[in-house]
């Protein structure tokens, strides 16, 4: 067979303003945000096609995060901070709760159907959320985008590395390198700002259906913490990771359960039909760390008391699931036994890290720009700020785009004021040729013969699926997966860590038969760098904040000097943690006085 | 959890292949499209709602409760009409009005 070499792939170098890597919630709404607010070129570049990708793809039946008459956004921060046992970034909170609800109008203008009253005001479902019909929001995101002159979607593009280059101010991202998952091509695209989009992790743990229905997950399987690992790589400070997610969920289904427990008031139930959700709380992870206590006393399975409900209310949750979680329906018309008849059981899923539910991923300052140059956050790749959900995902896609507007302009001015001190814009095509940028990192070469190495692979024995199962497997069982109820301890995350070595070799060795499979490699790969960083934080955060999320049975306690974040980033191939002091300020910026109040503690 | 493409049906647009968030749709040599890996599927049905013809259909494998039946949906303006066809040939019909909120 012959060798593949480079020669064998076209190379697409582009230029642009800001690259927003991941054209999803977060992604869609800053894109065009910049358009209408700014003259600057924009790029999205989505792994599928925006129209239907990331988290919006099914649909999403309500809106979690809006403030209805009679509250106010400080209301939003406390529930959150409480909710998240205090590990919170008020700044991050309040910015997003004052701007929930002008975004939610703001869709409803572009045509989202949202439920209103005689009165003409939205339905609330408790204070904080409003009942919508979600089914095309995702459409209704794509179409304002592609409504743009200056932004180019590019869909079906896997960013893999960023690109990194140090000036006189320090390191700075300029741009990203990737590959169609179609076509023989890999791209280089320069920008002066990136912003990364691509929203949380799933598939590091085992998931709840390990089989046939391996992908039936909360979370979109193809979310592959790209950006988390992107950003870990070019040594960016994430933060929170430790704080993973886990949903509580129609068993075997993975469907929602809010929809039932909030739509027609069902209480948790154990299999002795005692209802259990008083004695252990109801944030979510209480709800789920009821169910697993319920099930290891022996009282489970347990359920959401659905049964003798009336027709008419079947009937409306056959619809609300058929407009966000098909499957649920199609389960409860084929068993021929609906909710009124048969309650449903529940279930915790498998982990995930995931911003905009918990509070895991980059270390960002109140405008979202991460501690690199030139790289913004918003989405669930962003940490700081849990429970922000679509909409909250939609205003920091706002914000990040006008921290990225105002910056663009500063540069500029300071760049004509002072050309000696040129950052390099990168608009003529040639990379960043200022005699004072230098490229840092690693450069396209590199990168373009890594991606090739992979088809020349011969793959006799280990195949990707195996690898990734190799590494769900791990996490499973030695770092607090779905086998051991969510607890962890240290000697298993040692384990996890120096298990996941081997996979990350074999990782380096797999064969790609073409371009999907390749994205496949680069999948596991996210996986693990994401997976490795999580073991840190679990590893750093010695006691038990938050059950289920973080279940440390060496320190099954709260312990209050734990009261901080823990940070992390990645210096010399080293994972280097950084304990933070809570912010509670209404603005955070990365200064150096924020460095040296940290406390450091390498591991 | 998967989708079957009914190749009878299939007119070969690619719409599906552009729709799927994980890429795992693609046209065969013949033109009709395939599912890459039926394990793959997350079952957001996006590829359903984008296939001019209704020659998608949805399923439940058996590790999750599946027992032979399937869901399509068809488009008409508005409504989305969801079928569910059973293992004992009966079918199960629910019209969603796109212009109307979710009860719950």
């Amino acid at each position: 067979m012959n060798k593949t070499t480079l020669e064998d792939f076209d190379i697409e170098k582009i230029s642009t303003d800001v690259l927003i890597i991941g054209g999803g919630t977060a992604g869609c709404y800053a894109a065009a945000h910049i358009a209408e607010n700014s003259q600057y070129h924009v790029i999205v570049a989505e792994k599928a096609d925006i129209k239907r990708s990331g988290c919006l793809a099914a649909g999403v039946n309500a809106l979690n995060a809006y403030i209805s008459d009679g509250h106010v956004p400080g209301d939003y921060v406390e529930y959150a901070r409480k909710d998240a046992e205090g590990i919170v970034r008020d700044d991050l909170l309040l910015s997003i709760a004052e701007k929930v609800n002008d975004v939610t109008h703001d869709l409803e203008k572009k045509g989202l159907v949202i439920l209103k009253d005689e009165n003409g005001d939205y339905v609330t479902r408790g204070w904080r959320n409003v009942k919508i019909n979600g089914e095309n929001i995702k459409p209704i995101l794509a179409e304002n985008v592609y409504r743009q002159k200056n932004v180019r979607v590019i869909n079906h593009i896997n960013i893999t590395d960023l690109k990194l280059s140090k000036d006189a101010e320090g390191r700075k991202v300029t741009g990203a390198y990737g590959f169609s998952v179609r076509e023989r091509k890999f791209y280089e695209i320069d920008a002066r700002a990136v912003l990364i989009a691509t929203g949380g992790a799933a598939g590091i743990y085992r998931p709840n259906n390990p089989g046939f229905s391996r992908h039936k997950m909360w979370y979109p399987p193809f979310n592959t913490g790209a950006g988390y690992a992107m950003g870990i790589e070019a040594g960016a400070e994430m933060t929170t990771l430790e704080n993973r997610f886990v949903a509580l969920r129609c068993k075997d289904t993975i469907a929602p359960t809010g929809t039932i427990a909030q739509g027609v008031h069902a209480r948790q139930v154990n299999s002795r039909g005692e209802i259990y959700e008083e004695k252990y709380g109801l944030t979510t992870p209480e709800r789920i760390y009821g169910t697993v206590e319920e099930k290891r006393a022996g009282r489970g399975p347990c359920y959401l008391k659905t049964e003798g409900i009336s027709k008419e209310a079947e009937d409306d949750l056959y619809k609300a699931y058929l407009n966000m979680a098909p499957s649920q329906t199609l389960k409860w018309l084929e068993s021929g036994r609906g909710p009124s008849e048969d309650n449903v059981e529940i279930e915790g899923t498998e982990p995930y890290v995931v911003g905009g539910h918990t509070a895991g991923g980059f270390w960002i300052d109140t405008q979202r720009r991460t501690t690199v140059r030139g790289l913004y956050a918003a989405g669930d790749v962003a940490g700081g700020a849990p429970q922000k959900y679509v909409t909250g995902a939609l205003a920091e896609g706002e914000m990040a785009a006008k921290a990225i507007v105002a910056d663009l302009g500063a540069w500029s001015t300071k760049e004509k004021d002072n050309p000696a001190s040129c950052t390099g814009t990168v608009q003529d095509g040639s990379g960043a040729s200022s005699d004072n940028v230098k490229s840092e990192g690693k450069a396209a070469g590199n990168i373009f013969m890594r991606y090739v190495s992979h088809f020349n692979e011969t793959g006799e024995t280990v195949t990707c699926d195996q690898a990734e199962e190799a590494m769900q497997k791990i996490m499973d069982e030695y770092a607090g997966g779905i086998r051991c109820d969510y607890r962890y301890n240290e000697a298993g995350l040692e384990t996890a860590s120096d298990r996941l070595k081997s996979v990350r070799k074999l990782a380096d060795k797999l064969k790609a038969e073409d371009m999907y499979g390749l994205l496949k490699i680069y999948e596991l790969r996210d996986r693990l760098t994401v997976a490795e960083a999580l073991i840190a934080h679990l590893y750093a955060r010695k006691e038990t904040r938050w059950h289920i999320f973080g279940e440390n049975a060496d320190h099954p306690e709260k312990d209050e000097k734990y009261s901080c974040y823990v940070n992390s980033v990645l210096e010399d191939g080293k994972i280097r943690i950084i304990y933070r002091p809570l912010v509670r300020e209404h603005e955070y910026f990365h200064d150096k006085a924020a460095l040296q109040n940290a406390e450091e503690d390498a591991t | 959890m998967s989708v079957m493409i009914d190749r009878a049906k299939c007119i070969g647009c690619g719409r599906c292949t552009d729709a799927c968030p994980g890429n795992l749709l693609i046209l065969s040599e013949d033109g009709k499209a395939r599912i890459r890996e039926v394990r793959d599927c997350w079952g957001c049905t996006a590829c359903m709602k984008n296939c001019p013809v209704s020659a998608i259909s949805f399923f439940l494998g058996a590790d999750i409760g599946g027992n032979g039946s399937h869901m399509s949906v068809k488009r008409d303006g508005f409504l989305y009409k969801w079928t569910v066809k059973l293992p004992d040939g009966t079918d199960k019909i629910i019209d969603i009005d796109s212009r109307s909120s979710n009860a719950y």
